[in-house]
């Protein structure tokens, strides 16, 4: 069966798809270890002025119990998931936990989330990742080494100093100069 | 996460709107111009996200039903099946709509257009797929309303979806638009779609069976999902 072809998410989608508490994949204590953090940035367009109309949606394809029902709170009840929309400023927050490292197939894979973007203009949504600076796995990560050297940072969120639990600064550039790498959707 | 093992879909006919289509002027500097990787192979094959059927109330599923009284307009009821490109059902998948109302004027604090809110009528809908993938909302016909896009630029009538089906790729946003509408060939997000095919796709079905005497007219919308691939990642 051929597929159901896809259409912009438009200007209109707050009230329908931004619910208090989505933006949080944070779980209970006792059901994970690692650190909780906040993942923050801002999504810009090809001139550098700020997306104010877009959602983003991360998935952590390691979570535990990923494919569970988790996040009491949540409208969407999924492990290792969560969606927050971009303010008037671009700006975006995530509540999550900093993800494990794995194995796939043998090859080793640097902590990530999965990152998807809608927004007004996007007939269709942006695929990237978020890997972390200075985690000692990125060297080996496939995906990561693929990526041309030049463009490799636009991957990688930062550590902002001082703050607990610790914030990341991941921004978002969807053309232009130090334009994100995206993926073949 | 070889790519010699991943399905190759650049062969086949385009299904998607490219994200580059001049006649959609927000898409100009929004999309990228850097080219694309391949999507890692085991992002193919990953699972997504499922959900529990707690937060889904029966009213969300009727739009006419969240106020004190019913809402302005032509009450419809839309029901379809959600498969996936194997034609497997999709049970228990969470399904988001939003819509104008009959004035063609969404609740949303950003719609300039001046046609009136109806104090009865939110236009936000959520249901589950039952166990044979079905679905059923209750509304009301949404209005067109003009956008910016280009001089005397109306959107035809539409209704949002947001669909997750089983795998992390066969998420999908897109738009059911209703038969006949004389605002289709105008419309650039619509004709962003490549094919005819693809285009039809996007257009509902009037179906009398589906029609409630003395209730509702009734539109049948089937959504066909990006198939999940096989292997999920090891921990
Ligand atoms: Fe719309």
């Amino acid at each position: 069966m051929q597929r159901t072809p896809s259409q912009t998410v438009g200007p209109f989608f707050l009230d329908a798809l931004i619910h208090a508490g989505d933006e949080s994949a944070a779980q209970p204590a006792s059901a994970m270890a690692t650190e909780i953090i906040v993942l923050e940035g801002v999504v810009a367009d090809g001139e550098g002025n700020p997306v104010g109309d877009a959602f983003l949606e991360i998935f952590d394809p390691f979570a535990p119990n990923s494919g569970t029902h988790s996040n009491a709170d949540h409208h969407i009840e999924s492990a290792g998931f969560a969606r927050a929309a971009t303010h008037a400023n671009g700006e975006f927050r995530f509540i999550t936990h900093y993800p494990g490292a794995a194995t796939d197939r043998q090859a080793p894979v640097a902590p990530h989330l999965e990152i998807m973007i809608f927004a007004r203009g996007l007939l269709k949504p942006l695929a990237t990742r978020v890997y972390f600076d200075g985690d000692a796995h990125n060297e080996q990560d496939s995906v990561l080494n693929a990526v041309p050297a030049s463009r490799r940072a636009t991957l990688m969120a930062r550590r902002s100093p001082g703050a607990n639990p610790s914030h990341w600064k991941f921004d978002i550039r969807l053309q232009g100069a130090s334009e994100t790498v995206f993926f073949d959707f | 996460m070889l790519q010699t093992d991943a399905m190759d879909v650049t062969q086949r006919e385009p299904i998607d709107p490219p994200y580059r289509f001049d006649a959609y002027g927000s898409s100009r500097l929004r999309v990228p111009r850097e080219p694309l990787l391949p999507m890692p192979g085991a992002v193919r094959s990953l699972r997504g996200p499922v959900y529990g059927d707690g937060k889904v109330a029966p009213h969300d599923a009727d739009l006419t039903r969240q106020h004190a009284g019913g809402p302005q307009g032509e009450r419809i009821i839309v029901a379809g099946r959600l498969l996936d490109e194997d034609g497997r059902a999709i049970p228990n998948a969470l399904i988001e709509i939003w819509q104008a109302n009959a004035a063609g004027r969404y609740t949303h604090k950003g719609d300039q257009h001046n046609a009136p809110l109806d104090p009865n009528f939110s236009g936000n809908g959520r249901v589950l797929t039952n166990a044979e993938g079905n679905y059923r909302f209750v509304s009301i016909k949404p209005g067109a309303y003009p956008w910016r896009n280009h001089a005397n630029a109306w959107r035809p009538a539409h209704i949002h979806f947001s669909l997750f089906g089983f795998g992390y790729l066969s998420r999908l946003i897109t738009q059911m638009y209703f038969p006949g509408d004389p605002l289709l060939p105008h419309d650039p997000i619509f004709n962003s779609v490549p094919t005819d095919k693809g285009r039809a796709a996007l257009v509902s079905r009037f179906d009398l069976a589906l029609t409630e005497p003395e209730h509702a007219l009734g539109y049948r919308f089937d959504i066909v999902l990006r198939g999940a691939g096989a292997t999920p990642m090891e921990k």
